[in-house]
């Protein structure tokens, strides 16, 4: 969470301007004004005395004279309403302040102090739980003889225990903030603190629970006063409303009707006011991870023409010779109109190990997701072509399609630890996917599972088949993942990032497991990473992504041994174990630009040191690069005759930078 | 686990001591006089007095309380001043049918909103925003409204349902049912709404966890992973909301239970407030106090069932 230090920061500012432009909050307060303002000026806005008695028109429908009809007694029920309202809101509203002014100090302060206090306030919440407010109120109603200021405090004070349970639990993730621990750490008064770091932290989930308690008190008013409790039975008022309108319900069911609209508008309101605000409030935003049902998804179409400027590189059908697996051409992400891999062609030899290199946002992930077939809607993926194993990927049936995942090609993701459902051992998830990919019975099931955790060098097989997901380390956690990604026995299988999230000595582990299960298995990678060092260590074949292109591409040797791209050069000079020794560690100036800032010529020249004006003319192509700087290879290239081995790069000054170095 | 649960139960405790204790000061502050209430106008003062001396309620306070709460650790509640029940006949009486209303209710509300939720979550688009909006407002139908609207309809119109009374289920289960109907769908709408709204929330955020892709891309078919890993994983929150919407539906029974005419302890409430019957009063102040407690321990004991993080821990 990006919260500011300070004051009521622009989140909380901004999530209100927001909440404001929907035309259904605008609808929610405008009722709101509404009765308020009805009710507070019913002595004038009223068309009649709401005790005034009509008996030539009792119990009359909506009509000219009377806009909402009368009730039995002929009595106005517009007029009524408007002079039955100002009892419980304001009653309502009493007990809000109160639970405000006792819940919020209170949860500000165990939150904040902890220890005993915590404990001392998480009983008395307790206890204010265990008794059912409604009796209380019940019995208070008759001990002070129906004194709504009492019964509404008293209300406040029993809602107040659950304010301090949230404003306790905002405090204290607000404590552990780093800006607090700085604040505390410099000394500052206690109550300084609380008020300038953390009370800003709290205001949000306050705000939206205020609402919800306004709506929670006026039902529990509005009940109370329909039971004939709270209010005298002279005057108006909504609950009592009710009430009249049951005793007349056989024979006038319009009398349910105004009133029941103003209590069901009220708390609707509330609680939309409660629930936009909170839904508005900074929050990291995740979308759903589940793919559509397959039967629902047309086919996997192309993208509407990939770009001109990319046709060059069609490799055709010539790869699909039989030692090539997967064979991707212009491969293409979007959301929107946004495109976050724009036509990426891959070609990888059965057995052979990929890097996909690239900092961050450059769409390394996105095409690993992608190629595994996971991504979900509203990201579409297109491409010229794909074909995996032989056959025609975009030509096989959304069914078909399905069925590549986990038997043709398997995910190892990037934080383990929440790779697998917490909810079940690490045993049951390996056996329910081990019986679906081999129809095993149970007992061959565990069996295999457990061969499995060892072959990914689990030495405490047994262990580790009982444990839950997170009573495992981070290692251990990707080693299962490793295991789960084999039960299919994929032929290719897809790393996102693999050791990101490991402690740096489980790191190289987890690389030579990598490195055992493509010796032992056979089975090709794709290994996504922003680590060169693990290109170096792993890899065969390296493609280097940057702004959702692959920049350069060839075999390993070529790449990291002579790079084209100003980029992977960069790259290269900024990874410890690849630099020159004795040279100094360099960084590449600058970030990548966001998806929305991609242009359409050469996409790392403002960062380039070699950028010239040419680089910003138009669209670069993927151009092979040849050894020798004399080579017949110095203009456009044919790229249709290339193969999988070949070196290129998307610099239009490749070889005249191989000629300067 | 095992110390996680112990730990509740010691908790329980004073919790309850408090709850007795306030339960007791409270009555006491209710203004008048019981004896008056009991001899009605006319009691001369040698009546009255004989009988304070015959509730106990010439000793001090101090003693009463005291040798009310040695009995209600034995189980002794009292005895009505007004039937002559003793306290614990009187709410064992008023115990069935509040409880089989709250149960029933609750787990409809359960199941239902579940179903839809956890339905609306996975499909989205045009079903999801009129569920919601649906849902939203019967989140905001106050239930004794409704229950006007009920009897009116499904009770005199249709004359499909009973409008008042309850019939003990070891009589005749089925009207039992039939009569439960009217009542629990009134104070069970907001409920399910509730369930509905955290069901999806939830369902949601699952949804958008790491293992849902992991799971996916094992090869894993979706139903499955919906059914069995999702909605596991979902209901772990919505068994909480459930605990409150029991909880909620506990203290919704006072006027539900008016409406109807159902003689649970809502109605037993009522009732002996009005009558001054203060044993009864407190009687019914503490049961509720443990019905709350237990609801509590046992929605931790499925979240825990449900939650290995918890279980473990």
């Amino acid at each position: 969470m990006s919260a500011t230090p300070e004051g009521l920061g622009s989140p909380l500012r901004a999530a209100l301007l927001r909440v404001l432009r929907r035309p259904s909050v605008l609808i929610s307060l405008g009722w709101l004004f509404l009765i308020t303002a009805g009710t507070a000026g019913a002595g004038f806005l009223a068309p009649y005395d709401p005790l005034d008695q009509d008996l030539n028109a009792t119990l009359a429908l909506p009509s000219g004279a009377h806009w909402l009809g009368t009730d039995d007694l002929g009595r106005d029920l517009l007029s009524r309403l408007l002079h039955g309202g100002g009892g419980v809101l304001a009653g309502a509203l009493e007990a809000v302040v109160v639970a405000v002014v006792i819940g919020v100090p209170a949860g500000l302060f165990i939150g904040y102090v902890g220890g005993i206090a915590d404990r001392l306030g998480n009983f008395v919440t307790n206890v204010m739980f265990a008794v059912p407010a409604f009796v209380v109120l019940l019995t208070v109603a008759f001990i002070t003889e129906n004194d709504i200021p009492a019964i509404m405090g008293v209300l406040g004070v029993m809602m107040s225990g659950g304010l301090t349970r949230l404003i306790r639990a905002s405090t204290q993730s607000a404590r552990d903030l780093l800006y607090v621990d700085a604040a505390r750490v410099a000394d500052l008064p206690r109550t300084r603190i609380l008020r300038r770091h953390i009370l800003p932290n709290v205001t949000g989930p306050l705000l939206v629970q205020t609402f919800f308690l306004f709506s929670v008190a006026f039902v529990i008013l509005t009940s109370l006063s329909f039971l004939g409790l709270g209010f005298s039975p002279e005057t108006p008022n909504w609950g009592q409303m009710v009430l009249e309108a049951t005793q007349r319900l056989g024979t006038s069911p319009w009398l349910m009707v105004p009133i029941g609209g103003v209590l069901i508008f009220t708390v609707l309101a509330l609680n939309h006011l409660g629930s936009a605000l909170r839904d508005a409030l900074p929050q990291a935003e995740r979308s759903s991870l589940l793919l559509p049902r397959p039967s629902s998804r047309t086919r996997n179409r192309a993208e509407p023409r990939a770009q001109k400027a990319d046709r060059a590189e069609a490799t055709g059908e010539r790869s699909a010779a039989a030692d090539v697996l997967l064979a991707v051409d212009g491969l293409t992400v979007s959301v929107g109109d946004l495109t976050l891999v724009d036509g990426v062609s891959l070609t990888l030899r059965r057995g052979g190990v990929l890097g996909l290199v690239g900092e961050s946002g450059c769409g390394k992930t996105m095409t690993a997701l992608a190629l595994a077939g996971l991504v979900p809607p509203p990201v579409r993926v297109g491409s010229r072509s794909m074909r995996f194993d032989g056959t025609d990927v975009r030509a096989l049936t959304p069914v078909q399609r399905e069925r590549l995942r986990g038997r043709e090609i398997g995910l190892v993701s990037q934080e383990p630890m929440v790779a697998l459902d917490p909810c079940f051992t690490v045993g049951a998830t390996l056996v329910e996917a081990l019986r679906l990919h081999r129809r095993l019975s149970r007992s061959d099931a565990r069996t295999e599972a457990l061969t499995l955790l060892r072959q990914v060098g689990i030495a405490a097989a047994e262990t580790v088949y009982g444990s839950y997901p997170h009573q495992l380390s981070g290692g251990m956690a990707q080693r299962v993942c490793i295991a789960l990604a084999l039960t299919g026995r994929p032929k290719l299988l897809i790393a996102d990032e693999p050791t990101t999230a490991l402690d740096v000595t489980i790191q190289a582990e987890i690389l030579d497991l990598l490195r055992a299960v493509q010796d032992e298995f056979g089975t090709t990678i794709i290994i996504v990473t922003h680590d060169l060092g693990v290109v170096a260590d792993l890899c065969t074949d390296v493609a280097v992504m940057y702004a959702g292109q692959v920049i350069e591409s060839g075999t390993v040797d070529q790449v990291l041994a002579d790079p084209a791209h100003p980029y992977t050069r960069g790259l290269l000079a900024a990874t410890p174990d690849l630099r020159v020794p004795g040279e100094r560690l360099r960084t590449i100036a600058g970030t990548v630009p966001v998806p929305a800032e991609w242009p359409a010529h050469c996409r790392f020249a403002n960062r380039c040191p070699h950028a010239q004006d040419g680089c910003t003319t138009g669209p670069i192509l993927l151009e092979l690069v040849t050894s020798t700087p004399d080579g017949p290879a110095a203009g456009p290239n044919p790229a249709a005759g290339r193969g999988e081995h070949e070196h290129a790069s998307r610099c239009r000054r490749t070889h005249e930078l191989e000629k300067v170095e | 686990m095992a110390r996680r649960l112990l730990n509740q139960l010691l908790v329980a405790v004073p919790t309850l001591f408090v709850v007795a204790t306030l339960s007791f000061l409270l009555v006491r502050l209710v203004p008048g006089d019981p004896a008056n209430y009991i001899l009605g106008r006319n009691a001369t003062a040698e009546q009255i007095a004989a009988l304070h001396t015959d509730l106990g309620l010439d000793r001090p306070a101090l003693t009463q309380y005291l040798s009310w709460l040695g009995g209600a650790l034995h189980g002794d509640l009292g005895t009505s001043y007004v039937t002559g029940l003793t306290v614990g006949q009187a709410v064992q009486i008023a115990f069935a049918p509040t409880i089989s209303l709250a149960v029933l209710s609750t787990l409809i509300a359960l199941v239902l909103g579940l179903v839809i939720g956890g339905w609306i979550a996975v499909r989205g688009g045009r079903w999801d925003t009129a569920v919601q909006a649906l849902a939203g407002i019967g989140l905001a139908i106050p239930s004794f409204w409704l229950a006007a609207l009920l009897v009116l309809l499904f009770a005199l119109k249709l004359a499909i349902f009973p409008a008042t009374g309850y019939t003990p289920i070891n009589e005749s289960p089925w009207l039992w049912f039939v009569g439960l109907i009217l009542p629990a769908t009134a104070i069970g709408i907001n409920n399910f709404c509730q369930v509905v709204m955290q069901t999806r929330a939830s369902v949601l955020d699952v949804l958008s966890r790491d293992f849902v892709r992991t799971l996916q891309a094992t090869g894993l078919p979706r139903r499955r992973i919906i059914y069995r890993h999702v909605l596991r994983n979902a209901a772990i929150p919505v068994v909480t909301v459930t605990g409150l919407a029991f909880i909620f539906t506990l203290s919704g029974v006072v006027v539900i239970e008016a409406i109807f005419n159902t003689p649970g302890m809502g109605n037993l409430l009522l009732t002996s407030v009005q009558s001054h019957d203060l044993p009864v009063v407190q009687g019914v102040v503490l049961l509720f106090a443990v019905l709350v407690i237990g609801v509590n321990f046992v929605s931790d004991l499925v979240a825990a069932w449900l939650d290995p993080r918890i279980r473990l821990s």
